[in-house]
């Protein structure tokens, strides 16, 4: 007991260290490239400006001191919760981030739930049947999903389902023209749920379907390949021959091989859903998604370091915990990882 | 549960989803009122404090929200839209005054029927006040056309009556107070705001406008669409449109097909292909309107080999000007004639000698000492497909000359950073002269040491013209002066001048009123729906 507990404890500080030094890694590299994009200061005073502005600028936004001291106050900043403000919007970058944050989540978790509902079926039976109609239609999927732009998809759905079948509706945001939803979650369709406003919550659903579709097709072939994959591979195992050897039901077969998926899977689901939330920008630009991906479009359009900073660090720190919680979940499933540290 | 019905269900799932989809079809979009003008831009609005406005989005809704001193008048085309007359001032929030002391004092007299929208005080005489106070106080750009205007005290003499003095006569000032920045905001209001560190309230200022214009704002969920309702109280009248609302939507493709379906009324910065594609589409016109927005390419004229007036002109004599004006702009635009834009006033084509001849290029270029070529980077921004097309002919033309044309592309902080700092060999990017004023123009790029003099360029006869011209409001005076203005730099050569571009913007059909201003800003006020008319 007191030995799994030292084991868990260990387990526990290596992840989380590891956390953090990727996290302060992660914010040295992408404030150091961000500073090497040019200085704003030209692109903020325009060309109507005296020398004066432009010294008082440049002292404002703290320019004239060395790289490092800047580095160091912004991670002083940080530390107290201060993610600085955008010198586009004029708002502080965290109040900017909480009001675009539900809107990438939203759309993330449902395209990765369209995305799990059939990559993993349509791995299952692939890796189960090598042979069938369904493997050669996952690996036409897969390849078709892993090689197409997500924005040239997306603009052609729009085509399709918009311009020409006029199923869903245009692509301007998350809902339609005049329905308010409350903002207790800030998850539209939860929203409108919990206001018991049905009008607003079909509205919604129709403005996500295309967007979601969207990145489910194209980041769901890595769920895809590997369920069919390790599928495959736990399919030629000896205790599933020796089950088969028995006489089992195909039933209790597939029960007793899906188990061995567990880790590997939800593995790869927890970073498909860690690389969504930093991996919608083009889909967001293309369907007027006013979530962290636009966001960060406009102030790399306008040079705004604060929320480049912020919309990185916040995707890396994100995608790192998804990681960490993948792990401590495979730990959990399978007691041998946690003791191989 | 095994897989195969996994994928059953999940299949099911999807059919009845779309089979309801398609029974429902889409509503919310089709009951739209028809008093609402629905414009789809390309970014959010950056701030409604309009000194600190420093992008196009920003600088039109400002336009649109506040009540400007001045505007320009307008006159009809005959080709579907009228055009500001810059030559005829109209007052706005100022609705009369009088010049003194030969032009060294201008007495104001503010419009009494004027109210700030949103808190319904009276515009006074202490808004003006507070607003020459705040120029000076906050170093913004405002201040910028305060000083540059030749402003040296702003009095106020009565509770409608301000007086302005003036170092010398300014022959642009009304040019540079129609600009959307120079508009009163409600003192009152925004002194409710301020706080210990920021004492012009410029936080609060820059989500919330306290203006007299024709519209104000209702409505802002950034990252996705600003509504500004119609001023009712405005002196002019209410607008047409009850409401407008700004759609931001950052893709151009889907604001092109936004515009053909119906879905917007006015679809900004497309792309000339959508453009092109939009001209055939039904219900939607294409307005293409020749301006003063000049595409130059800029020398640094310290750096050899640059540096040789001979170069500068053997590349003037290699610029293809009408391929680039019809292969490139489809002919839409103007063939540029030298520094003063073609339309703008003092304009005179036969200074310019300039026209596509390799042979002359070649021998100038033997002249100056250089019969093998030379290499030569041009940077300019990314993302300006334009710029990128011009740069590329260009590049093939200069090579029959031997110029090895290098293109770089740029970030924009980079590429705006390095004209600051003169780091370029040579840059390109289009340059809007919406003062339409050869001294203005002088002041700003020409004279030695300008702020916008990115090619460290100096000649000191014409730093003495540009003086003159800044104090010369005499039109026969100007004319002179700007004669030997034009004569100068087409000689010099620190820039070439490679065409004029349109304004070009699509909107649907019914849509009528459109007045092109000097700076390319959307007006909504004149706009009106044809079929409700």
């Amino acid at each position: 007991m007191l030995e799994s507990a030292r084991q868990w404890c260990l387990f526990l500080l290596k992840r989380l260290g590891f956390l953090c030094i990727s996290l302060i890694g992660v914010s040295l590299v992408t404030f150091v490239v961000t500073h090497q994009i040019g200085d704003p200061v030209y692109l903020l005073v325009g060309p109507k400006h005296t020398q004066e502005m432009l010294d008082n600028m440049v002292r404002e936004l703290g320019l004239d001191q060395p790289l490092y001291a800047q580095y160091c106050r912004y991670i002083s900043r940080l530390a107290q919760g201060d993610l600085g403000v955008s010198r586009y919007t004029f708002s502080p970058v965290l109040s900017d981030i909480r009001l675009r944050l539900p809107a990438t989540l939203e759309l993330s978790t449902y395209a990765l739930l369209l995305g799990v509902l059939w990559a993993v079926p349509l791995g299952l039976i692939a890796g189960r049947h090598k042979k069938s109609w369904a493997a050669k239609f996952a690996d036409l999927s897969a390849r078709a999903g892993a090689s197409m732009p997500a924005f040239w998809l997306g603009l052609l759905l729009i085509f399709v389902f918009y311009a020409e079948l006029h199923w869903l509706p245009a692509p301007m945001g998350r809902i339609g023209r005049g329905f308010e939803v409350g903002t207790v979650t800030g998850w539209y369709t939860i929203d409108s749920l919990l206001a018991g406003n049905w009008s607003a919550f079909g509205s919604s659903v129709r403005h996500l379907v295309l967007p979601a579709l969207t990145l489910a097709f194209t980041t769901s072939p890595s769920i895809l390949l590997i369920t069919r994959n390790t599928m495959a591979e736990v399919m030629k195992t000896d205790y599933i021959r020796t089950a088969k050897s028995f006489g089992m039901p195909p039933q209790t077969i597939s029960r007793y091989a899906v188990r061995n998926l567990l880790v590997p899977v939800s593995t790869m689901i927890a970073m498909t859903y860690g690389y969504l939330l930093s991996g919608t920008v083009l889909v967001e630009v293309v369907f007027t998604w006013p979530g962290l991906g636009f966001y960060a479009v406009e102030a790399m359009n306008h040079s705004d370091y604060e929320p480049i900073m912020a919309v990185v660090l916040l995707s890396a720190g994100f995608y790192l915990l998804v990681y960490v919680l993948s792990d401590i979940l495979s730990a959990i499933i399978d007691p041998r990882i946690r003791v191989g540290g | 549960m095994n897989g195969r019905s996994l994928l059953l269900l999940g299949g099911l799932i999807l059919v009845v989803a779309f089979v309801a989809l398609k029974r429902t079809r889409i509503s919310e979009t089709q009951d739209r009122e028809t008093d609402v003008l629905v414009i789809a831009i390309a970014s959010d609005i950056e701030t409604l404090d309009p000194p600190f406005s420093r992008f196009q989005r920003s600088n039109e809704t400002n336009l649109n929200v506040f009540d400007q001193f001045f505007r320009y008048a307008s006159r009809d085309t005959g080709k579907g839209y009228r055009v500001a007359d810059v030559g005829t001032i109209e007052g706005a929030a100022i609705e009369s005054w009088d010049w003194l002391d030969g032009q060294r004092r201008l007495a104001l007299k503010i419009r009494r029927d004027t109210v700030f929208a949103k808190t319904g005080r009276t515009v006074t005489a202490d808004d003006f006040a507070c607003w020459f106070e705040r120029a000076y106080g906050t170093d913004s750009g405002t201040l910028w056309n305060v000083e540059t205007a030749k402003i040296t005290k702003a009095e106020k003499t009565g509770d409608y009556e301000m007086t302005l003095h003036f170092s010398d006569p300014s022959p642009w000032f009304f040019s540079l107070f129609r600009d959307q920045s120079q508009a009163p905001i409600d003192h009152v209001a925004a002194a409710q705001h301020v706080e210990s560190d920021d004492e012009w309230a410029t936080r609060w200022l820059s989500k919330n406008d306290v203006g007299s214009g024709e519209f104000y704002v209702i409505s802002w969920e950034p990252g996705v669409k600003m509504v500004l309702k119609a001023n009712s109280k405005y002196w002019a009248g209410r607008a047409f449109f009850d409401e407008v609302e700004l759609r931001i939507v950052p893709n151009s493709t889907a604001r092109a097909l936004l515009l053909r379906e119906g879905e917007v009324d006015i679809a900004t910065d497309l792309s000339t292909d959508e453009l092109q594609a939009l001209r055939g589409a039904p219900d939607v016109k294409v307005l293409s309107i020749p301006t003063r927005n000049q595409m130059i390419l800029g020398f640094n004229t310290n750096t050899p080999p640059l540096d040789n007036v001979k170069v500068r002109q053997a590349l003037s004599y290699a610029v293809p000007y009408e391929l680039i004006h019809e292969g490139i702009f489809k002919g839409r635009g103007l063939v540029s004639a030298g520094p003063i834009p073609v339309q703008g006033r003092f304009h005179d084509s036969s200074l310019w000698p300039y026209a596509f001849d390799l042979e002359k290029a070649r021998a100038l270029l033997e002249e100056a000492g250089y019969p093998e070529g030379f290499e030569l980077t041009l940077d300019i921004a990314q993302g300006q497909p334009l710029t990128e097309q011009v740069a590329v002919v260009l590049q093939d033309t200069f090579s029959q000359i031997a110029v090895k044309l290098r293109i770089n592309p740029q970030s924009s902080a980079i590429f705006a950073e390095q004209l600051g700092t003169l780091e370029h060999q040579a840059w390109m990017r289009d340059l809007l002269w919406y003062v339409d004023d050869p001294g203005y123009t002088g002041e700003l790029f020409f004279k030695t040491g300008a702020v916008s003099n990115w090619m460290g360029y100096s000649n000191l006869e014409l730093d003495e013209v540009i003086r003159q011209l800044s104090v010369m409001v005499d039109p026969a005076g100007k004319a002179r002066l700007a004669e030997t203005y034009q004569k100068l730099i087409i000689t010099d050569a620190p820039v070439l001048f490679l065409a004029e571009l349109p304004f070009e913007i699509a909107m649907r059909e019914e849509i009528d009123g459109y007045v092109q201003l000097p700076d390319n800003l959307l007006w909504y006020y004149p706009l009106y729906r044809k079929k409700d008319r």
